[in-house]
C-alpha cells in the first residue's frame, strides 16, 4: 500500500494535509485535511473539485476554515483516466460507488467519524455532488453545489438532464432518482453561483434541449435549478426549500467564488445548524 | 444432581438460547412433548441429514449413537419434508439440520429417508419443567418497529429469498442505513441468519428469539406476534430499516395467511423472489388478490438475462439482481419508495 504524502506540516497550520493514493477505479485518491484539535462530533466535509481535478487546491483554500471548527476536510480526486464521467455520478465506472467505498475506507480507519458527511461541490464537482446526493440521501447531511455546468431536473428529460429513462449506463439510473426525490430534498441544500459567470464558456455544456430548459450559462442555470427544486419541495410539502447565493464580483474561478462567500457557504459559522426556509434568492452571507 | 448424559450431547442450533444447567434430569415420557419442547435423543440411523447445526452455528457430522438435544416442532419443506412434531416413544425423525424432531409425513421423491433417532426423553429442571423454547425467549422489547420495513417472499423454497435479502441489507447498509435481517416464518437455521449478518446485518434473528422452534402450524396471530417482538428488538437495536424474509412459497398455509392477514400491515414494501419468469407472473396475481403490489421482482430467475427479460416484459416489474439489491443507489430508492407508501405522501415514482 503506497504511502500517504504529507504536503503541510506548517505547526501554525492547525491541520495535517495528506494526499493518499488511490486503488484505481474502486477508490480515488484523497486530499485529507485532519484538524489538529478535533471537534467531538464534527460532521466531515467532502469536497468534489471541478473538471480542472484541482483537488488539492481546493482542499488548501478550505482547510484552515474546516480546521478552525475542528472538522475532517476530504477532496477525492476523480482522475481522468479511471473516471472520464464522474460529473454524472451514475456514470459507467460508477464515480458514486467509488466515493462510497472512499467514506467506507476512511471512516473504518478512523480518519474520519463514520455516518453521513457534508458534501460539496464545485463546477464538474457540483455535477457530481447533486446527483450523488440524489442518489444516496442517507450518506449526506448537507450539500452546498457552486457553479455546475448543468443539472439534473425533477422532470421526465432522459438522465442526466431529468429523471426520464435514458440510454446512458446504468439504465435504472433515473428511476432511482425518482423514488429518492422526496429525500434528496429533504435537508439544507444552498446554490451558489458568481455574478459574473453569466456567459457560455468553452466548457460549458449546450445543447438545444438543455439550452432551452435550463439556459445558456451557469448563473441562468443556477437560477432555473433551484426553483424548479424549490418548487419539487413544495409540491411534496417539505419544510426546506434549497437556497440560491448569487456571489458578486466572481465568474467562473473557485478561489474567486470562495474569496466571495463560498467557503462560508460550504463551512457554515454554526455547521451542524437546521436550514432556514429563506428567499429564493440572496447575496452573499453575511 | 446432573442425572442426564446432556452434558455429552450434541445441542442443536434450534436450542440456541436454552440456559444448559437448568436441564438436570430427564422425563421419559416423551410422547408429551410438544412444538418447542426439548428433547433428548440418541442417533440410531444416518439419513438425509448427515450433520447437525449446533448452537455455536457449526456444523457437526452425525455419527450413530451420538447424543443429541433438539426441539420438537412441524416441518414444511416442499423439496424435503414435511413433518409433525410429535415424538413416539419408539422413535423419531431429524426433520431439519437446524435440530427439529418430529415424524415424517411426506419427502420429495429426490430426498433420502430421514435420519432416525430414539427418543431418551425430555430435559426437566429441578421444579421438574420439561424445558421449551417459549420459557428462553428474549424479554419482550417496547412496542415500536424500524422506520422502514422490507418484506420478501417468494414463489417457493429456493426461489432466492434469503439471496434477496441479504442482498438488500447489503444494499442499504452501503447506503449508510442501519439495518436488521428477520426471518418470520419457516424453520430456524443458521446459514439464513449468517447471510444476514455477513451483509452487514446490525441485528438479525429469526422467530426462535420469541420462543418458536418453527412457525408451521403455529396460529397466525402468534407469528405476527413473534415478528412484532423482532421489529420491536430491531428498533432497540437502533435499526432504520428491517428487512424481513418469508419463508416458503406464497401458497404455503402460513405465509398465504401471513399475506393476507395483519401480519402484511407490518411491512412497507416488498419484493418478490421468484424461480422463473411463469412464476413471477402467477406470483405476482396471487399477491395482487391480497392487494400487494411488490415493488420489485427478484429472486433465481434473474441468473438468467433471459428469464429477467422475460419477466420484464411480461409484468412491468422491477426486476432486480442479486447486484442491483446490493448497489446502495437503487436500495436507497427502494427504501424511499417505502418511506412514500408508508406516510401517504406523493411519490415521483413512475407508473
Amino acid at each position: 500500500m503506497p504511502r500517504d504524502l504529507a504536503v503541510t506540516e506548517d505547526p501554525a497550520a492547525g491541520f495535517d494535509l495528506v494526499l493518499r493514493p488511490g486503488r484505481g477505479r474502486r477508490q480515488p485518491p484523497v486530499w485529507i485535511a485532519s484538524p489538529r484539535r478535533p471537534a467531538t462530533g464534527a460532521r466531515p466535509l467532502a469536497v468534489i473539485h471541478g473538471i480542472s481535478r484541482d483537488a488539492g487546491g481546493i482542499a488548501a483554500r478550505l482547510a484552515p476554515r474546516a480546521a478552525a471548527q475542528g472538522r475532517v476536510l476530504i477532496a477525492p480526486l476523480f482522475t481522468a483516466e479511471d473516471f472520464p464521467r464522474y460529473q454524472r455520478a451514475a456514470c459507467g465506472r460508477r464515480s458514486d460507488r467509488a466515493l462510497l467505498t472512499l467514506l467506507d475506507w476512511l471512516a473504518a480507519e478512523g480518519s474520519i467519524a463514520p455516518g453521513a458527511v457534508d458534501l460539496a461541490g464545485y463546477s464538474g464537482g457540483a455535477q457530481f455532488a447533486h446527483r450523488f446526493t440524489w442518489m444516496h440521501p442517507n450518506r449526506v447531511a448537507r450539500l452546498t453545489v457552486a457553479a455546475a455546468g448543468w443539472w439534473t431536473f425533477p422532470e421526465a428529460a432522459p438522465f442526466p438532464r431529468g429523471f426520464g429513462p435514458a440510454d446512458a449506463a446504468p439504465a435504472e439510473a433515473a428511476r432511482w432518482l425518482r423514488a429518492n426525490l422526496r429525500a434528496f430534498l429533504d435537508r439544507e441544500i444552498a446554490v451558489a453561483v458568481g455574478r459574473l459567470d453569466d456567459a457560455p464558456d468553452r466548457t460549458t455544456r449546450s445543447s438545444p434541449e438543455i439550452d432551452a430548459r435550463q439556459g445558456p450559462d451557469r448563473l441562468t442555470r443556477a437560477r432555473r435549478w433551484t426553483l424548479a427544486m424549490r418548487a419539487a419541495a413544495l409540491r411534496l410539502a417539505l419544510p426546506r426549500r434549497p437556497t440560491l447565493t448569487v456571489l458578486p464580483g466572481c465568474g467562473h474561478d473557485f478561489h474567486a467564488c470562495a474569496d466571495a462567500g463560498l467557503d462560508r457557504l460550504i463551512l457554515p459559522d454554526a455547521p451542524c445548524a437546521a436550514a432556514r426556509p429563506e428567499a429564493s434568492e440572496r447575496r452573499t452571507p453575511a | 444432581m446432573i442425572t442426564i448424559p446432556t452434558l455429552q450431547a450434541k445441542w442443536a442450533f434450534s436450542t440456541r438460547r436454552v440456559a444448559r444447567a437448568d436441564a438436570v434430569a430427564l422425563d421419559r415420557d416423551v410422547a408429551a412433548a410438544r412444538p418447542g419442547d426439548l428433547v433428548l435423543a440418541r442417533i440410531e440411523r444416518i439419513g438425509s441429514h448427515k450433520r447437525l447445526q449446533l448452537a455455536s452455528g457449526a456444523h457437526s457430522d452425525l455419527w450413530e449413537g451420538d447424543l443429541v438435544v433438539a426441539a420438537c416442532g412441524d416441518r414444511y419443506a416442499a423439496d424435503q419434508f414435511e413433518g409433525r412434531g410429535e415424538i413416539a416413544p419408539e422413535g423419531c425423525d431429524l426433520l431439519a439440520g437446524g435440530g427439529l424432531l418430529g415424524w415424517i409425513e411426506s419427502r420429495h421423491a429426490r430426498v433420502s429417508p430421514p435420519t432416525r433417532l430414539v427418543p431418551l426423553g425430555r430435559p426437566i429442571d429441578r421444579e421438574g419443567v420439561a424445558l421449551s423454547l417459549d420459557r428462553y425467549a428474549r424479554p419482550r422489547p417496547a412496542p415500536r418497529r424500524p422506520a422502514a420495513v422490507i418484506g420478501v417472499v417468494g414463489s417457493g423454497m429456493n426461489a432466492g429469498k434469503t439471496t434477496a435479502a441479504a442482498a438488500l441489507i447489503r444494499g442499504l447498509v452501503a447506503a449508510g442505513v442501519r439495518t436488521a435481517g428477520l426471518k418470520a416464518t419457516g424453520t430456524g437455521a443458521f446459514g439464513d441468519l449468517q447471510a444476514y449478518e455477513a451483509a452487514g446485518a446490525a441485528y438479525a434473528a429469526d422467530f426462535a428469539e420469541d420462543g418458536l422452534a418453527s412457525t408451521y402450524r403455529i396460529p397466525a396471530p402468534r407469528i405476527v406476534d413473534a415478528l412484532d417482538a423482532l421489529l420491536g428488538h430491531a428498533a432497540a437495536e437502533g435499526c432504520e430499516a428491517a428487512v424481513v424474509e418469508i419463508a416458503d412459497g406464497l401458497l404455503q398455509p402460513e405465509t398465504a395467511a401471513f399475506l393476507a392477514g395483519p401480519g402484511a400491515a407490518r411491512v412497507g414494501g416488498w419484493i418478490y423472489a421468484a424461480g422463473d419468469a411463469l412464476s413471477a407472473l402467477g406470483g405476482l396475481e396471487v399477491l395482487a388478490r391480497t392487494g400487494i403490489r411488490p415493488m420489485a421482482l427478484s429472486g433465481l430467475l434473474t441468473r438468467s438475462p433471459l428469464a429477467m427479460r422475460e419477466a420484464e416484459a411480461a409484468s412491468g416489474a422491477w426486476v432486480m439482481s442479486r447486484d442491483e439489491l446490493a448497489d446502495p443507489a437503487p436500495a436507497a430508492a427502494l427504501l424511499s419508495e417505502v418511506r412514500a407508501l408508508r406516510e401517504g405522501t406523493p411519490s415521483e415514482r413512475a407508473a
